[in-house]
């Protein structure tokens, strides 16, 4: 009992107020105490302050905090992993689906032949279409079966397209910004073709993500986790003049969540900074889109400080009268 | 006034049960209205152990993101709000253990001259006026070490038992007995401007 400073039990005072002495301790300083004027006055002050702690009371909830939580929900809820899952189900019985139908128009016209390589997925031929057109094709076909396919009746589609529909309706401003994006040369910009074609293939992989045809759901989810707990801010502070805020923090945030990061709003109203919170392997490609995106003040990628699994990237969002070319419709 | 604020909890308590069953199911509507419920209590908490004003935005948000994924394993074995506590103090707790946290903290030391100012070291708590006292109580469990804090929080601000702070902390009775005393003193040198 007499553990503390110059005999003094102040260690123990703390748990005697708390009334969490054993019966011999207690005993021991109660005897203590009745013989010592400063520890009671060491233990009416510990009271006091033990008071005061419990009276203090945290600042009242800001008013838009449970708004602010909906949106993050959101924006979580839009890129949920059970669906991806069904999208490569589908894909590929639409794939299937797609050759039976060659084949058995090629056999009725009593010609079969080996088929055609697998149709590529809606999202890859959004980004890949110049790149098909120029490349040889792998494919066997004869010229009997690219005439087929070319007269392919349209609702031999409507599988994939209806199955994914409710994808592709919500980010169809994102797929057809960016491919224009693409097609106007604003990605990549003045910087050689090398680093340019790589670039594009990072901000096609990460908008593709985000749209939903992210592959491994189950290493996503373990990403997500990871930049919840730890993260370091980048340093990187960007601007991004949209039409409607949340509809732009909505935007980032699945973003970020197609790459297994997270979003975070700051501040309120105009100017609010949001934060793009990604894992770090991501960085530089997440960086790059949303410069592809219209994000002002994003020059060249920082070297990251090492410690932190995920880095945030801050973006204040504006409003801007009329509906910018780069912002979210 | 007071009536209507307990009738208000024990509405809450009654649909509670239903609303994490709904919750669990998928329900968006019904978790919303379980955030609204709690959205309070995990502030004050989070508030607590942080006491800064948009750290806590973004880890409040996070608790309550990482609870909505988390729903479909709550078992129910414990109450909601104890599940959604142990969350809200584990995030605030890692939060600040971020790297560059601990470097802004530790070279951050309290001082004393900035809390007080030259004249009042050594003053007495009961010579302090209430006023007085609250403000030099929040400068000083600012600058107390968030470990510290957090069993300040847990015990004198909310009230817990020794044996919930151990479990929600996840460190043994007699380091929560440890923590909370040298928490305590370390308070009351600083808010009476002794050295800490």
């Amino acid at each position: 009992m007499t553990d503390g400073v110059n005999g003094h039990p102040r260690d123990g005072l703390s748990a005697y107020l708390d009334d969490q002495l054993g019966v011999e301790e207690r005993a021991a300083m109660d005897r203590h105490l009745a013989n010592c004027e400063d520890c009671r006055e060491e233990l009416e002050a510990l009271w006091l302050l033990a008071k005061a702690v419990g009276k203090e009371e945290a600042p009242p909830v800001p008013a838009e905090l449970a708004g602010r939580i909906g949106r993050s929900l959101d924006a979580a809820t839009v890129v949920r992993f059970p669906r991806r899952r069904f999208i490569v189900p589908a894909t590929i019985a639409a794939t299937i689906g797609a050759i039976g139908i060659l084949v058995a128009l090629q056999w009725r016209e009593g010609r079969f032949v080996a088929p055609a390589a697998p149709e590529p997925r809606e999202q890859d031929r959004v980004f890949d279409e110049s790149k098909r057109a120029s490349a040889p094709s792998a494919s066997v076909a004869t010229e009997d079966t690219l005439k087929a396919r070319q007269t392919r009746p349209e609702n031999e589609s409507v599988g994939v397209d209806s199955r994914d529909k409710d994808v592709k309706l919500a980010d169809t401003p994102v797929v057809e910004e960016l491919s224009k994006q693409k097609d106007e040369g604003v990605v990549g910009g003045s910087v050689e073709p090398a680093a340019a074609e790589r670039r594009d293939r990072e901000v096609s992989k990460v908008m593709n993500e985000a749209v939903g045809v992210a592959p491994a759901p189950a290493a996503k989810s373990a990403v997500v986790s990871s930049c919840t707990d730890r993260w370091s801010d980048s340093g990187v502070r960007g601007s991004w003049g949209v039409t409607d805020v949340y509809e732009g923090e909505r935007q980032l945030g699945r973003i970020a969540h197609a790459v297994g990061g997270i979003g975070l709003w700051r501040g309120v109203a105009e100017g609010r900074p949001y934060v793009v919170v990604v894992p770090r392997d991501h960085f530089e490609e997440v960086f790059y889109a949303l410069r592809a995106r219209g994000v002002t003040g994003l020059d060249d990628p920082p070297t990251l400080v090492e410690g932190a699994d995920c880095a945030g990237i801050s973006v204040a969002l504006t409003v801007v009268a009329e509906p910018a070319s780069t912002g979210p419709r | 006034m007071v009536f209507e604020a307990v009738r208000g909890i024990l509405r809450a308590m009654d649909e509670e049960p239903e609303l994490v069953r709904k919750a669990v199911g998928g329900d968006r509507r019904a978790f919303d209205r379980l955030v609204e419920l709690h959205l309070p209590q995990v502030w004050a908490t989070v508030w607590r152990v942080l006491r800064h004003r948009e750290d806590t935005e973004d880890v409040v948000q996070e608790v309550f993101v990482t609870a909505h994924r988390a729903l479909p394993g709550f078992r129910g074995d414990a109450k909601l709000s104890t599940w959604l506590h142990r969350i809200a103090v584990t995030r605030a707790l890692n939060h600040v253990e971020k790297a560059e946290e601990k470097l802004r903290r530790a070279s951050d030391p309290i001082d004393l001259e900035a809390v007080d100012g030259p004249r009042a070291i050594g003053t007495p708590l009961g010579a302090l006026e209430a006023k007085e006292l609250m403000r030099r109580l929040a400068d000083c469990l600012a600058k107390l070490p968030v470990a510290w804090r957090a069993v300040l929080a847990l015990r004198d601000a909310e009230q817990n038992s020794y044996e919930h702070i151990a479990e929600t902390l996840q460190i043994e009775l007699g380091t929560v007995r440890s923590r909370l005393a040298r928490a305590r003193t370390s308070l009351k040198d600083c808010v009476e401007g002794r050295a800490a």
